[in-house]
């Protein structure tokens, strides 16, 4: 928590700079720097595994995109969709409770277009869900959940769930998992990952922070 | 690893037999009854299909122990009694024909009968012809005795002692005590706003919870549902009616303001059936659009009216669920009514600004729905089709009936009702006397330095981090002494961190300067500072100089409601500070001699 106080305030291109790492030129192929950068500067640990990133403490590193303004430019990804429900049938024991347990979220300021490493580490926020975020988290996942092991996941669209949505998360159209279809088949499918929803993100800054 | 079953591990092969009777009833019982909020709504639904005008909820132990409704309904002829509690039976549909066209509550014919299977179960009836009533009693779906004569009024009470008894798995699930009852609660509640003709009498362990006259006036209406959802949010509501294609939509819309963060002040009705429609959900908080919060819940009481032939009440066991042969026009006609009631109600504000949770409704002049101005002026606005006839409790002012029980009420506000917004800070308001002009920076200035001097007072000046932190170069001399003497700052939860030689880094402002930016707060501070006098001299000049910058940074008031929403909070903190003046009638007359 020092450690990512201490970073505040700084471009992600100082940063780099400071810790001698390449800055990328183009965004189009910047996707992901950030937080990697961030991980690698801060001591993540699990990268993409499915455990929170700082293993020993238990907290989940998240950058989130925001404008100038202090708004959350893009849904957070949060972990993959289980396509075949052996992701916990229990809210308790799901792999999205444990990621979202404590997070730290690393607001990057900026505009969007510009380059990655003119924006700015803003303030961070080590934060827990409380009894009411948990419970919306969890009315989203139960129900989105509920689709997904009845074998409806093809109807659901970004707009189901009012915090957690569910979007196809892959390279391209042909990278393809195996889950269940709408009469228990198996079938095979694009996969898909939680996304938080921005209003979400943004509630959580503007109760904490004084925004710009 | 549990052993499989093979065909020769089977000595006989299991037959086929029908249940007993008992059986498919307390297997139905396990749909339609789920806990005994389902008792108290299906014998509800019963009492009001039988026409009653008063119905009396008697329950105790969570309606575990006891649930008794009495009604002063048609009755029970003395020859259908047994037939009553039999399954499937019912005098409510004959043909699959009307099946199709129901327009009673009930039509399954199981309701008594899963009761009765599940509990102790007592039947008392009379019809108005009669000169007794009759009574039987059910046990666990045992029918145990014939009907006997008994004394009654016209009318059915049933009696319902130790729900599921039998069945100790459903038991299990029952709650406390106290949930089961704000379940059975919201059932009698949904009843009384969906049958205004009927009274309702609520009483748990002894004690009245609430009685309900029949209200067949639009006033008595309004009256219940203030009692129900509480007078603010009567306050807070349009009432609305349109009609369109054979749908009508009417009842009581909650302003954005007036949103709740749970969705338990949401009630629709539909063929006086109240549902719980995802459909019908959706469509109202499509039209609230952006004018709520995100996790903010749209409260109401409507009421959507159809041929019944053109909705299937028969598609989910408690019937909370209904299906519309046309979806999507109905969807659409909720939609663009309550969008249109939204746009109508002039309230381009943003949601929930100046309104505290808790705090009184800025709107205390409350205004009976459709109420008729002395004037003689109908305050209903009657437009081309779809006929639109709606009336919002900020109506009446804004068009300003002289006779009004509004205007009535505005003479005893010291700053009276708001006109408008001048050029500059300064909101025009007129009260008995004649003009108020109110310059609100100052009033939010006086306010702000209160506020702060209070959190200074009790050293409970909060720091909250900034989204963004702020550089700022105020140059070496006031660098160094910041480090010198940090703790001026620091009682005004400002810690600005030095970060270099000539720079520092502000991470935090006190919480009570939210939306004060900070580069110009810090420039004014450190001028004031290099202006050089002692700590305590400057913590008296330091107050003021953040409270404008608060007054400053604050969004003036837009449209009339927010107007008022000001004024009222105003006067709550009057202490006579010159923050407005009054214009009286006499010194305007002098204006133009």
């Amino acid at each position: 928590m020092a450690r990512s106080q201490a970073i505040a305030g700084l471009s992600l291109g100082e940063l780099a700079q400071r810790y001698q790492q390449a800055t990328p030129r183009e965004n189009r192929r910047a996707k992901g720097w950030a937080g990697q950068l961030l991980e690698g500067v801060l001591g993540a640990t699990a990268s993409s595994l499915p455990e929170p990133d700082f293993q020993s403490i238990g907290v989940e590193l998240k950058t989130l995109p925001i404008s100038l303004a202090g708004q959350p430019l893009e849904s957070t990804y949060v972990c993959p969709v289980a396509l075949s429900g052996e992701d916990g049938v229990y809210w308790e024991g799901s792999y999205l409770r444990r990621k979202m347990a404590r997070v730290l979220w690393i607001p990057i300021a900026g505009p969007r277009g510009m380059p990655v490493a003119n924006r700015r580490i803003a303030t961070p926020l080590l934060w827990s869900p409380n009894e009411l975020e948990e419970a919306a988290l969890r009315q989203d996942w139960e129900e989105l959940m509920d689709l997904v092991t009845l074998g409806k996941i093809e109807e659901i669209t970004a707009h189901h769930g009012v915090y957690l949505q569910i979007r196809p998360k892959g390279a391209n159209a042909r990278s393809l998992r195996r889950g269940s279809g709408t009469e228990g088949q198996p079938t095979w499918l694009l996969p898909r990952g939680f996304y938080l929803r921005t209003t979400f993100t943004r509630q959580i800054l503007e109760r904490t922070y004084i925004l710009p | 690893m549990a052993e499989e079953t093979t065909i020769d591990d089977i000595g006989e092969i299991p037959r086929i037999r029908p249940l007993s009777a008992a059986l498919t009833n307390q297997i139905a019982a396990g749909e339609v009854i789920e806990r005994p909020a389902s008792v108290v709504k299906e014998l509800l639904e019963n009492s009001l299909d039988a026409g009653a005008r008063r119905l009396h909820i008697e329950v105790e132990g969570g309606g575990a122990g006891l649930i008794r409704v009495r009604d002063d309904g048609f009755g029970i002829h003395p020859q259908d009694l047994a037939l009553a509690v039999d399954s499937h039976a019912t005098s409510k549909i004959r043909s699959l024909a009307d099946l199709e066209d129901v327009d009673s509550l009930g039509f399954r014919g199981e309701a008594l009968s899963s009761i009765a299977s599940v509990s102790r179960f007592c039947i008392n009836s009379r019809t108005r012809d009669e000169s007794m009533g009759w009574s039987l009693r059910v046990e666990g779906g045992d029918e145990s005795s014939t009907p006997e004569p008994v004394a009654h009024p016209p009318g059915t009470s049933i009696e319902v002692r130790e729900l599921f008894y039998n069945t100790p798995g459903r038991r299990k699930f029952l709650r406390a005590e106290k949930t089961e009852f704000r379940h059975i609660e919201t059932v009698v509640r949904r009843a009384a706003l969906s049958h205004f003709s009927a009274g309702f009498e609520l009483v748990r362990g002894g004690q009245r919870v609430f009685q309900l006259a029949p209200a067949t006036e639009p006033a008595a209406r309004t009256r219940r549902v203030a009692r129900l959802c509480g007078q603010a949010f009567v306050d807070n509501a349009l009432a609305l009616e349109y009609e369109s294609a054979g749908l009508r939509l009417s009842g009581w819309l909650g302003l954005p303001p007036f949103s709740r963060s749970q969705t338990d002040m949401q009630y629709f009705l539909v063929n006086r059936r109240a549902v719980q429609d995802r459909l019908l959900q959706h469509g109202v908080r499509q039209a609230f659009e952006d004018l709520l919060y995100p996790g903010r819940q749209p409260t109401y009481v409507l009421y959507l009216e159809l041929d019944p032939a053109r909705v299937d009440a028969n598609v989910h066991p408690a019937k909370q669920e209904v299906r519309f042969h046309e979806a999507r026009l109905v969807h659409d006609f909720i939609f663009r009514s309550l969008q249109r009631a939204l746009e109508q109600s002039e309230t381009t504000e943003l949601p929930g600004m100046n309104v505290e949770p808790g705090a009184n409704p800025p709107e205390p002049a409350s205004y009976p729905i459709h109420h008729v101005p002395a004037g003689g002026k109908r305050t209903h606005v009657v437009g081309p089709a779809p006929r639109v006839r709606e009336q919002l409790s900020a109506y009446g002012r804004l068009h300003g009936a002289p006779a009004s029980p509004a205007t009535e009420a505005s003479r005893e506000l010291p700053l009276g009702r708001a006109i408008g917004l001048m050029e500059g800070p300064y909101l025009l308001a007129e009260n008995r006397s004649g003009l108020v002009l109110v310059d609100l920076r100052a009033a939010w200035r006086r306010d702000s330095e209160h506020e702060l001097q209070a959190a200074v007072d009790a050293q409970k000046l909060c720091p909250q981090p900034l989204l963004l932190p702020v550089e700022l170069h105020p140059g070496a001399s006031i660098v160094a002494r910041l480090e010198a003497e940090p703790e001026w700052l620091r009682m005004l939860a400002l810690e600005p961190r030095i970060c270099g030689p000539e720079s520092v880094m502000v991470y935090q402002l006190p919480a009570l300067l939210r939306g004060v930016s900070p580069e110009p707060l810090y420039a004014e501070l450190f001028a004031a500072w290099e202006a050089g006098a002692g700590i305590e001299e400057q913590l008296l000049a330091i107050l003021p100089l953040l409270a404008r910058h608060v007054a400053e940074a604050r969004r003036l008031p837009v449209g009339i409601m927010e107007m008022e929403a000001e004024l009222r909070a105003l006067e709550a903190t009057d202490d006579g500070r010159d923050f407005w003046v009054q214009l009286d009638h006499a010194a305007l007359r002098r204006l133009f001699p």
